[in-house]
């Protein structure tokens, strides 16, 4: 089974179980997969009836199922694209004036990947994201960027780098998208239409004639979602995208990441910075821990130290919880504001955690077992 | 319309679109129709005198503030979408079309005068055909002897070298025998009294220097010096042989144009010739008034002065008749459609004035726009220190050409210096700030090496000959604006390949 046909079938599924907005977006992939205007015209129409008859949830499912189903016979004869090696990060090191030093870093980048770069603030995450995308230049170390580029302008062209302030942009928004689209060679036939689905797709049709100082950041950001999507970049460079957003605009972006990341036919790299690292980790195939510069791989560090770390929290107090776990081996319990740390030795794992908790009645509020995460790092 | 044309320009070509050329260059040719208009107004010749059109000055004040506030709201508009800024997808050549299209707007924003000039001149030439205003100028050029027309300067008699002043010998005036005298200075506090003589002579009869034969015809430019010369002489043998015939026809063609134009005369052709016919010397000959009210045509003719230095010569009384004519208001207005015959629509020179003012301006906004608000600020506090520090250096040496040097250098560092940031492609560092000093002072290398050498080779000759220029000098001195119209070309060729570099240099990595 191809990735293709692995998609179409998981939104075979969205459809069986009414999850129309779901489905809508990944309608809108396929149709930008197509790269056929025709594709283009027809979710388009279909978009446009959606408008007037959101409730009519029958016609709603058989339309879908008719245009899912004439994309799957156009994209089943595609060729799908194979995840290669985009950029090649070696002994990459970054010094600023000698108080800060980046590195040293490397990294080995797969389109359809997602990298999540995490560590607290001032570590380097943005100074890495800013070296990938060209704007700074390594101390020493090199990067190098497996597609074909004619000069450093060609280059940066096909980098697109998203900063937690985005730049101001003036006019309307739909207006800055029809430009970008314009700018990367879409046909004036193609235009509108591309621009309408993207728009789309990021949940941004509502807002279309919004100007910058209208939109709240989490649709300023998805504006830049919407117009790197139309750059086709080889990667997307994003700095805090979770920074601005609620819960569940975050659990979407992060999914709109995932699919636009793994497209079958014109898959992206993309590396995120983000303080979410639980969500980071849900959705990043590799993640890169900073730690006042330094990298810190997650899998390599696992094979040095195999201990098993529990993040709960308590009404306990500290001693009243050493005593507890006094029946089991434990190296250390630390308390980080309301949180609690365990660190077990090797051996020990979250059941016989959970059977401790039990025999001593501990009243528990919430349990994670980090011994897999970077969270881990953070611990002192 | 402008929206539809600007929504297919953005569909399309998305750089037209950015760079608002369609609507502006609509509105440049908007402005220039505007200003022929203005300008064909300002154009209208009333010859009676009574209707004054003069709105030259308040056009171009009108026109200046319309450009002002038509670039601010075309830049407002163009600055808002950025593609270098943002890295979109560019051609090599992007850069040099877009600021192709910047200069052809500054350069139609900035040449509304133009089309005021062309209008005006159009409009000052349609009263009459070349052919007619030549015969009609040519009537009143020599129905001037008869009014009041200037004497023509006398032979130099003899030459008196003297230590006096200039005051002393104009003190010493009525003593000069009563004769036309000009005092040339020479070196060595040495002064000399040309003294001129009081007759001509014509056909080998002699003429009191102030008699009729010896006053001079008005100048049209639409006339040229030649037929001047033959006009002069013609009038001179009427006069001479007593063609009276001639004279009448003359002054009847002459009243003809008075009258058909509403000008003010108590002459007949009768008083006219009876006052001023005094054959066979000339000299008892009465003065018309060239004017009804000395005012009403205010005009700096070089004749007036003479005709003061009849009054403060005092060599002989002035002898005004109760007659005039309105001549100095027919001159002036005839003086206006001669020069629009003979004056060019537009000079080359000014032309390439404007060329040069519209590609400063337009790189102004090239730079602006390719680097950022924040360098190009910092670009002009470093041009106005440079030049505050090379002007203290220039005056403290007190030699303008170390100025020129300073600037010279330091434009070939400058050049240099960024050259070396491209090649290297690691950082930016200054060369935000030294890119805007190079766009807008590159064009000028080649001016100050001319000037510089110009300099040299006068400053050579003046080391054994104090007048005459060295014929290098006088050639460099001569080929000023062929060599402003190939460094114009140069200019445009070298920021063909500048952009491309620009384009490049945008790459590299800011820290």
């Amino acid at each position: 089974m191809t990735e293709f046909e692995k998609q179409y079938n998981e939104v075979k599924v969205l459809l069986e179980f009414n999850d129309f907005n779901q489905t809508i977006k990944r309608v809108i992939d396929f149709t930008l997969d197509t790269e056929n205007i025709d594709f283009y015209k027809k979710t388009n129409d279909f978009l446009n009836w959606y408008d007037l008859n959101e409730t009519r949830t029958e016609e709603k499912k058989e339309k879908l199922t008719v245009l899912l189903n004439e994309l799957y016979s156009f994209l089943s004869f595609k060729e799908c694209h194979n995840h290669k090696t985009i950029i090649l990060v070696k002994n990459l090191v970054k010094e600023y004036n000698s108080s800060f030093k980046l590195g040293p870093i490397d990294l080995d980048i797969k389109t359809g990947e997602i990298i999540g770069l995490v560590g607290e603030n001032g570590n380097g995450k943005t100074t890495l994201l800013r070296s990938l995308c060209g704007e700074l230049h390594p101390s020493s170390g090199n990067i190098t960027y497996h597609f074909q580029h004619d000069g450093l302008y060609d280059l940066r062209s096909k980098l697109v780098y998203i900063p937690q302030r985005t730049d101001t942009w003036r006019g309307s928004m739909y207006e800055n998208l029809e430009f970008t689209a314009s700018c990367y060679g879409y046909s004036p036939e193609e235009n509108n239409l591309v621009v309408d689905l993207v728009i789309t797709r990021l949940g941004l049709r509502k807002f279309r004639n919004h100007f910058w100082n209208n939109l709240s950041s989490g649709y300023k950001m998805r504006f830049e979602l919407a117009r790197m999507l139309l750059r086709k970049p080889k990667i997307l460079l994003i700095d805090e995208p979770l920074a601005n957003l609620d819960i569940l605009a975050q659990q979407t972006i992060l999914d709109d990441f995932r699919n636009i990341a793994n497209s079958a036919f014109r898959p992206i790299a993309i590396v995120l910075s983000s303080q979410q690292l639980y969500e980071v980790e849900k959705t990043s195939n590799q993640v890169v821990f900073l730690k006042q510069g330094s990298q810190k791989n997650l899998n390599t560090e696992n094979d040095v130290t195999k201990h098993c770390i529990i993040e709960f929290e308590s009404e306990l107090n500290l001693s009243e919880l050493k005593q507890a776990f006094s029946s089991i081996e434990i190296i250390s319990l630390e308390q980080n504001g309301g949180t609690f740390i365990a660190t077990f030795p090797e051996g020990i794992e979250m059941n016989d955690f959970l059977k401790v908790v039990i025999n001593q009645s501990i009243s528990i509020s919430y349990l994670r077992n980090i011994s897999n995460s970077t969270r881990r790092f953070f611990v002192n | 319309m402008f929206k539809n044309i600007q929504k297919n320009l953005l569909l399309k070509y998305p750089l037209l679109w950015n760079t608002k050329f369609v609507p502006m260059l609509l509105i440049g040719f908007i402005i220039h129709i505007l200003f022929f208009g203005l300008g064909y107004i300002d154009g209208t010749i009333d010859f009676s005198n009574k209707i004054f059109v003069d709105i030259e000055v308040t056009a171009v004040l009108f026109g200046v503030l319309l450009v002002i506030i038509i670039t601010i709201l075309w830049l407002v508009n163009y600055f808002k979408n950025n593609s270098l800024k943002s890295y979109y997808s560019k051609s090599k050549n992007a850069l040099f079309y877009e600021w192709v299209q910047i200069f052809i707007i500054c350069l139609l924003l900035s040449t509304f005068y133009i089309p005021f000039n062309f209008g005006k001149q159009l409009h000052q030439r349609s009263y009459f055909s070349l052919e007619e205003t030549k015969n009609r100028c040519e009537t009143i050029s020599l129905a001037d002897i008869f009014i009041d027309g200037h004497f023509a300067e006398t032979e130099i008699d003899s030459v008196l070298k003297t230590n006096l002043t200039q005051e002393e010998i104009d003190s010493l005036g009525p003593n000069l025998n009563e004769r036309f005298y000009e005092v040339n200075n020479g070196t060595n506090d040495t002064n000399y009294i040309k003294f001129h003589k009081n007759h001509v002579v014509f056909n080998q009869k002699k003429y009191d220097d102030e008699s009729l034969l010896n006053r001079e015809i008005y100048e049209f430019s639409v006339i040229s010096n030649e037929q001047d010369s033959v006009n002069n002489l013609k009038v001179k043998n009427w006069l001479h042989s007593n063609n009276q015939e001639e004279i009448k026809q003359l002054m009847t063609n002459y009243l003809e144009l008075i009258h058909e134009h509403n000008l003010l005369t108590n002459l007949s052709v009768k008083s006219w010739f009876e006052s001023t016919y005094k054959a066979p010397n000339f000299i008892s000959f009465l003065y018309i008034f060239p004017y009804l009210d000395k005012t009403e045509a205010e005009y700096d003719y070089n004749y007036n002065t003479t005709y003061e230095k009849a009054f403060s010569n005092n060599k002989k009384a002035v002898k005004y008749s109760k007659y005039y004519v309105q001549q100095d208001v027919l001159k002036k207005k005839y003086n206006i459609v001669s020069n629009a015959y003979t004056n060019s629509f537009i000079e080359f020179e000014a032309l390439l004035a404007f060329f040069y003012g519209a590609l400063v301006f337009s790189l102004l906004i090239f730079s602006f726009k390719v680097t950022s608000g924040k360098s190009w600020l910092i670009a002009i506090v470093v041009t106005g220190v440079l030049n505050i520090i090379y002007g203290i250096f220039a005056a403290v040496s007190g030699s303008g050409e170390i100025y020129s040097y300073l600037m010279l250098f330091t434009l070939i560092g400058i050049l240099f210096y960024f050259i070396s940031i491209c090649l290297k492609k690691r950082k930016k560092e200054y060369s935000r700030i030294t890119l805007n000093l190079l766009l807008w002072s590159f064009f000028m290398i080649i001016p100050i090496i001319y000037f510089l050498i110009q300099e040299y080779y006068q400053a050579k000759k003046y080391s054994y000959e104090y007048i005459h220029n060295s014929p290098e000098y006088n050639w460099l001195r001569d080929h000023v604006v062929h060599m402003f119209t190939i460094n114009f070309i140069i200019a445009v060729v070298a920021l063909f390949f500048l952009s491309k570099m620009i384009r490049n240099w945008k790459g590299i990595a800011e820290d």
